[in-house]
């Protein structure tokens, strides 16, 4: 046994203005060089431990604290915050906003310059730090040109070259395409060999199979249970789905699971969207080229490809939110201009802030609608579907990332456009409300909706869709049916970015 | 060998922040001290050429018509159309016209100074600490901004929320309603992240802080003083 890296004695904390305990009772030891992985429910309380380990409790987030926390000999509450950090470094969820700087290299020297190290020292870190995570290619350039998953590598970087024995990861996949979310594994393991230890919060925990030494299942604000990996494994479906984790193993994940119960036998191959030839350029960069596509009536079909494969473009193009070069798009049989093209279809973009306007949930329904186009019982009807009806006056800000999420979906679902688009329906989220927004999707296909899907979690996909299609560099290279034959085709998505 | 990490290069020239905080000063006095229209483009043009060189071309390109367009409103047009209402929109344009010199100030910091460059030029300056964070944070912000702005505004389209001049003459505090709402709370949420990964990233560790980028002056900088200088006090004494 090593050295005692992190220990919570009896902690106890509450965020100011909240009723509830962020952490109840919390008795911890983690040993230098161990891999934890922290899962559970949203609000469980994971972040809310990770900031009691890096001192933003009770240094940023006020609240009231009882019981201790040590990092080594440091008594993170009785400390300034700084002695931490140099023990603790943290990689937040968004790579958009950690970054101070506009630079890559400046931002890795970030944390650096405010200790105070010399010129030489911090070049002689970057080289380092760059060999090591593989990023020489990435110094010297813009922020704004790096797609997630460099910009995460980055923010990995920044942390690392301040040398903190202790990394924290906050959800580090929520915004990562698959292949980057391997390389981050492959990240992580350097830094595991290395004799870090490192603390890991995640929904989506397929891809740290292998790598974790020990798994806290929180629930309220406790650590329900410290388990080894392959009790977590052994775990069968039912008891995962009871304590709301995902799956460890994509490959255990059945294909559309709940699809029976769904299938709508009535749907015939009617074409709903057609898409012919299409082509986008932007800044003289080809983003689509060769694009045809079709979507039938009542199905959900998913598109899956790396970041920066034009996916978001091609759905903001036929939802008419950029101009195509060339190409023709059909909506039911008829070639519609791109102004017009809004009026037949809905876009749920990634982020829900950006999309909810309105100052309670039951105007955020109406809102955009005419009047004469929907009766108010129907209003109160979507919200008892999608769960949200106990918040029909509520501010749409106060709620909680799942309810937000539900709440665009519900205002898709409202809409009576015959295709739907969502993107990245499901990062951030939890088992729970993973499942929920699945089993809305089916709702809405069963009642003869086409949905279209952006997605970059296989475990949403195999449960939700039936039909993929991939695409790469502006590219469709490949198209079929999703089912338990198909499913290593996909699967094998995975496996690429493995280094 | 990756040899060091310093300035990066996108225009012809690199310059030293702290010159360019200098150029600010001297758009103030600009600002308080001529009048006519010739001398107010004669700076805006000397800015121009500043900025091409600095590598900012697309937005130079754009000041300068911008600037071209609204000194015909001024200049030109009441003459062709004599009109009081003419006129008077001709003046309002040239009020437009004496703002532009900061615009380009701000746009030209904005795109070519970092904001670790613009902390350690500042702390160089011996300016109070206090300040310095706040400023550098507000000029890491405003881009941002932009971005988000421009992706709620997708969003409205897509909600059937029409952004036009025509609906914001009809409801202005409803558009701006609309607006505001997810721009701060998005805002929020990444002020938040931002200062809470500065925080863990030791921004307040109580030592002198270095710089990865030497800040010192070479003889670019000491020509573009020398510049400032002279294109300054000749619009002045052209005024």
């Amino acid at each position: 046994m090593g050295l005692t890296a992190i220990a919570l004695n009896e902690f106890c904390y509450r965020y100011n203005n909240i009723k509830k305990l962020g952490l109840d009772t919390i008795n911890l030891k983690i040993n230098e060089g161990e891999c934890i992985l922290v899962t559970g429910r949203s609000g469980c309380g994971k972040t809310t431990l990770t900031r009691a380990i890096n001192a933003l409790i009770p240094h940023f987030y006020e609240g009231q604290i009882s019981g201790k926390a040590y990092v080594y000999d440091i008594d993170v509450g009785n400390e300034p915050i700084h002695n931490v950090s140099k023990k603790v470094g943290s990689v937040f969820q968004d790579p958009r906003s950690q970054f101070f700087t506009t630079n890559t290299t400046s931002e890795i020297a970030f944390g650096m310059e405010n200790l105070g190290y010399d010129r030489e020292h911090m070049n002689e870190s970057i080289k380092i730090v760059s060999e090591y995570l593989g990023i020489e290619d990435l110094l010297n350039r813009s922020v704004h040109e790096l797609s997630s998953g460099e910009k995460q590598k980055i923010a990995i970087a920044s942390i690392y070259a301040m040398n903190p024995s202790i990394i924290v990861f906050d959800e580090p996949s929520a915004n990562l395409d698959i292949e980057s979310i391997v390389k981050l594994r492959g990240v992580m393991k350097v830094l595991k060999e290395k004799g870090h230890t490192i603390i890991i919060v995640e929904h989506r925990i397929h891809y740290l199979l292998g790598l974790v030494d020990r798994i806290l299942y929180m629930d309220k604000g406790k650590i329900i249970e410290d388990m080894s990996e392959e009790q977590l494994v052994n775990m069968k479906d039912t008891v995962l789905r009871k304590k709301g984790i995902r799956t460890f193993d994509l490959k255990n994940v059945p294909v559309n699971v709940n699809y029976s119960q769904y299938t709508n036998k009535k749907t015939t191959g009617e074409k709903v969207l057609e898409v012919k030839n299409l082509k986008l350029v932007k800044d003289k960069k080809i983003i689509l080229e060769d694009i045809n596509l079709d979507v039938y009536k009542g199905e959900i079909l998913g598109i899956v490809g790396p970041c920066g494969s034009g996916k978001t473009t091609l759905v903001k193009t036929i939802c008419g939110l950029m101009k195509e070069q060339s190409g023709h798009i059909y909506i039911n049989g008829e070639q519609i201009k791109r102004k017009k093209r809004m009026e037949y279809t809905y876009f749920v973009m990634q982020d829900s802030d950006y999309q909810l306007f309105a100052d309670t949930v039951y105007n955020e329904l109406i809102l955009g609608n005419k009047k004469e186009n929907y009766e108010n019982h129907l209003i109160d009807d979507v919200l008892k579907e999608f769960d949200l009806s106990h918040y029909r006056d509520r501010h749409p800000s106060t709620l909680s990332g799942g309810e937000k999420q539900r709440l665009t979906i519900a205002i898709a679902g409202f809409k009576n456009h015959s295709i739907q688009f969502f993107d990245e329906p499901t990062s951030g989220l939890d088992r729970d409300n993973m499942e929920r927004v699945s089993d809305n999707l089916l709702e809405s296909k069963k009642q003869g909706k086409s949905i279209v899907v952006i997605s970059h979690d296989y475990e949403f996909i195999l449960k939700t869709c039936n039909r993929i299609i991939q695409l790469e560099q502006g590219k469709v290279v490949d198209s079929y049916q999703l089912s338990e034959k198909t499913k290593s085709k996909l699967l094998k998505q995975v496996k690429k970015g493995d280094v | 060998m990756i040899g060091n990490f310093q300035r990066q290069k996108s225009g012809l020239i690199t310059l030293d922040p702290r010159i360019k905080l200098f150029h600010v000063v001297v758009t103030g006095i600009i600002f308080f001290n001529i009048e006519s229209w010739k001398s107010m483009f004669g700076y805006i043009l000397s800015m121009v050429l500043v900025m091409m060189a600095l590598g900012v071309i697309g937005p130079a390109i754009k000041y300068m018509l911008l600037s071209l367009g609204l000194l015909f409103c001024y200049v030109v047009l009441p003459h062709i159309i004599d009109s009081q209402v003419i006129g008077s929109i001709g003046t309002l344009m040239f009020i437009l016209v004496r703002f532009m010199p900061f615009c380009m100030m701000g746009t030209i910091i904005i795109r070519t100074v970092d904001v670790t460059e613009l902390i350690g030029a500042l702390n160089k300056l011996r300016f109070p600490r206090v300040l310095i964070v706040p400023f550098a944070v507000t000029v890491r912000f405003i881009p941002t901004i932009f971005i988000e702005l421009k992706i709620i505004r997708d969003s409205m389209a897509i909600r059937n929320i029409q952004l036009s001049f025509y609906g914001f003459i009809r409801k202005p505090f409803r558009t701006i309603e609309y607006l505001l709402v997810p721009l701060l709370s998005r805002s929020g949420k990444i002020a938040e992240e931002l200062a809470a990964s500065a925080m863990t990233r030791a921004i307040d560790y109580p030592c002198k802080k270095t710089n990865l980028n030497k800040l010192y002056l070479r003889f670019i900088d000491y020509v573009y003083i020398l510049y400032i200088i002279i294109t300054g006090g000749m619009v002045i004494i052209w005024d």
